[in-house]
């Protein structure tokens, strides 16, 4: 057993070592330590169920200690910014000006055709008009046009518009939420007097029903059933 | 902070756990092996009787190791340390030396393996 805990914590490290060394463009939205050990777990959680000579302990026991591994090193990258930089490396800027960054491209080992196709994705085909394009520590590019480029807002245009508010869902398949019915500032009267007045006789025959801050309702009746 | 304390001080029980159990299996393989050995002696001597008793009382702590063996040891060693232990009582019963001698050291080399296989050294972690 204390093999088993050993090794594990050398695999990890390992990992962690050489996917550092593979680079950004592997990890693809998850953080490093969560990509090592979402690799890990899932295999060495397995064998144990596949094989019942080995004992579930041999399972169990790496999956705590990648818990136990993953756990300590995020808090380590929160609380230190050298550690977070050697952990997870530093965003690169691979296009500053309108200029693709070639030594950038180069140690991150990303191709001309990838950073195309990532700005395609992002609606950009001009490479010029890009006044930053950053590849962040988890893999994903972050793409920042010239101010001229971007498309205005309200505030630049000067248009009053209303300001959005999430809305609460008040009855989810028949059920209503009463936590969410709460919330949103009403009872139970206001949504039976809401459901009556659209010839509703029961929140059970809604399939879906929100409202948000600003009392715009949206109700889905339940289809009748064939 | 409060999680990573609380996951420092896990990691460090497992770990604590993991080199109590090595100790564990290095004591009940030593006791085994310390039966195995006086059985040997008597063996040699020809008596076969105190043979046989030595032999199966590492055979029954064998045996009463089981619920904590089965944890810890690969199925599939136990298995064949448990038949090695009767192979071993085979030969004693048929008061047979050469049979015995060949017996022994398969039985002590079972042992021998399951201490060794949770013993911590750069060979077993590498």
């Amino acid at each position: 057993m204390a093999i088993v805990f050993i090794r594990t914590v050398i695999v990890f490290l390992v990992l962690i070592l050489s996917m550092r060394l593979m680079g950004k463009r592997q990890l693809g939205e998850l953080e490093l330590s969560e990509v090592v050990v979402a690799v890990l777990i899932s295999d060495m959680a397995s064998h144990p169920l596949q094989d019942i000579g080995v004992p579930l302990f041999n399972g169990l026991l790496p999956v705590i200690v990648l818990l136990c591994c993953e756990i300590l090193i995020s808090g380590a990258i929160v609380s230190s910014i050298r550690f977070r930089a050697l952990v997870c490396g530093r965003p690169s800027i691979l296009i500053e000006n309108g200029k693709i960054i070639q030594s950038e491209m180069k140690r991150c080992r990303f191709t001309v055709d990838e950073l195309a196709e990532d700005l395609r994705k992002k609606g950009i085909t001009d490479i010029s008009k890009v006044k930053y394009a950053i590849l962040e520590t988890d893999g994903t590019l972050s793409v920042l046009p010239y101010a001229s480029e971007k498309p205005p807002s309200a505030a630049d245009l000067k248009i009053q518009v209303d300001d959005f508010s999430i809305p609460y869902t008040i009855i989810s398949s028949g059920r209503i939420l009463e936590h969410n019915l709460r919330d949103s500032g009403h009872d139970i009267q206001w949504l039976n007097a809401q459901l009556s007045s659209r010839n509703i006789s029961s929140p059970k025959d809604v399939y879906y029903m929100t409202v948000d801050n600003s009392e715009r309702i949206y109700i889905l009746p339940k289809e009748p059933e064939k | 902070m409060k999680k990573e304390i609380i996951t420092a001080v896990v990691f460090i029980v497992v770990f604590a756990l993991t080199l109590v159990n090595t100790h564990a299996l290095e004591k009940l393989s030593s006791e085994l092996l310390d039966l195995i050995e006086q059985s040997r002696s008597y063996a040699e001597e020809g008596d076969w009787e105190n043979a046989i008793k030595k032999a199966l009382e590492a055979e029954q702590r064998w045996n009463k190791a089981d619920p904590y063996t089965h944890i810890v040891v690969r199925h599939s060693e136990i298995d064949s340390t448990t038949y090695a232990f009767y192979e071993l009582l085979k030969a004693l019963y048929s008061e047979e030396l050469g049979n015995a001698r060949g017996a022994y050291m398969s039985i002590i080399a079972h042992l021998d393996s399951i201490h060794r296989m949770d013993k911590v050294t750069i060979g077993s972690i590498f």
